[in-house]
């Protein structure tokens, strides 16, 4: 046998160690292939060693808990998203800050306490409505298209401006 | 009966914490003798187990076929491994160490122990590319057959057979190369 055909057999072993009858005798003659066996065997039979020692059981426990530990990170949001909690309350934030949003849009300035009380009593002038209205047939929403009544609602208007510029000594 | 894995894993799924424990038990030391005998370093193999172990329960529900899952995880460990040989970047340049005074031709032949072989061996693998490296050692280290290479690296028989094959003169080289062997 030649020192090529040993190592190409040698390749063809799953396992290297014993050797077969066949390539035990061709390093028997061949002190270089030998010598190159004896290295490599010696050598990957202590590597073998090496990665075969076996690990304490608290090694496997230990990484055992560290994937979980990495896995359930984002389970533990998926869960949280989950949450019918965590919905309800984003679903009252969002609409509070919509209502807030809405009041920024529609004033220039913060609302103050009448401005919150004409939004659910509507404005001051939407109040005068008398019973001569209903006789003929006015509702309050349609008092604005008559143009007497809005010169009444100015006139009222002007004169309560009037007074309160009197009475903090300002000018009319 | 043992539980497949396609039943742990559809139970794990479902909520079943008993499953993620039986499935890590199953393959978590031959995963990680198997990344071991390519990098050697015990720390490093653990990192790159637990990492696979991660990506792989991260990613359960991308799995079409549950039988699979073995080869999937150590498909997923070979990749990480292949990565972090790249990453590392520590082959060895052999004529630079030898310069640094640690040609093993000095001592006496008889004075070479097998400890001292072995880490020879292991600065010889250091310094295969990775391809080679990982065929080398699972072949070598691991017995595991071509077949069962290639379909774990997700190659060909046969270029599995000529990694092997000049894996293993590459590695004789840089052994001549160090005076280790003639």
């Amino acid at each position: 046998m030649k020192c090529k055909e040993f190592w190409q057999q040698i390749e063809g072993l799953s396992d290297i160690t014993p050797l077969p009858e066949e390539l035990q005798r061709h390093i028997e003659i061949c002190d270089t292939c030998n010598r190159q066996w004896q290295v490599l065997a010696t050598g990957l039979k202590e590597l073998k060693k090496e990665i075969c020692c076996q690990e304490d059981p608290l090694f496997w426990a230990n990484m055992k808990a560290n994937i979980r530990k990495k896995i359930d990170k984002p389970k533990a949001w998926r869960s949280f998203f989950k949450q019918w909690r965590f919905w309800s309350f984003a679903t009252a934030t969002l609409a509070i800050a919509l209502v807030i949003f809405g009041l920024f849009c529609t004033k220039d300035v913060v609302p103050t306490k009448q401005d919150i009380v004409e939004m659910f009593t509507g404005p001051p002038y939407l109040n005068i409505y008398d019973e001569n209205d209903a006789i003929r047939g006015n509702s309050p929403a349609n008092e604005l298209e008559d143009p007497c009544i809005f010169a009444e609602l100015t006139d009222s208007w002007a004169s309560v401006l009037d007074d309160a510029l009197t009475n903090t000594g300002g000018k009319s | 009966m043992a539980l497949t894995d396609h039943d742990l894993i559809t139970a794990y799924l479902n909520g079943d914490d008993r499953s993620f424990e039986i499935l890590v038990d199953r393959y978590q030391h031959s995963l990680y003798y198997t990344v071991r005998s390519i990098i050697f370093d015990g720390e490093e193999a653990k990192e790159i187990t637990q990492r696979a172990f991660v990506r792989a329960f991260n990613n359960l529900k991308r799995l079409k076929n549950k039988k699979n899952f073995r080869s999937w995880l150590f498909r997923i460990a070979i990749n990480l491994t292949r990565d972090h040989i790249r990453k590392r970047k520590t082959h060895h340049s052999i004529k630079s160490w030898m310069t640094n005074g640690n040609n093993p031709t000095d001592m006496p032949e008889q004075a070479m122990l097998a400890s001292e072989i072995k880490h020879y061996i292991k600065l010889a693998l250091d310094s295969l590319p990775p391809r080679q490296r990982q065929v080398v050692t699972l072949r070598l280290l691991k017995g595991f057959s071509f077949k069962e290479i290639a379909n774990l690296l997700e190659i060909k028989e046969e270029s599995a057979r000529s990694s092997f094959h000049f894996g293993i003169k590459r590695l004789k080289k840089q052994l001549s190369e160090m005076g280790i062997v003639p």
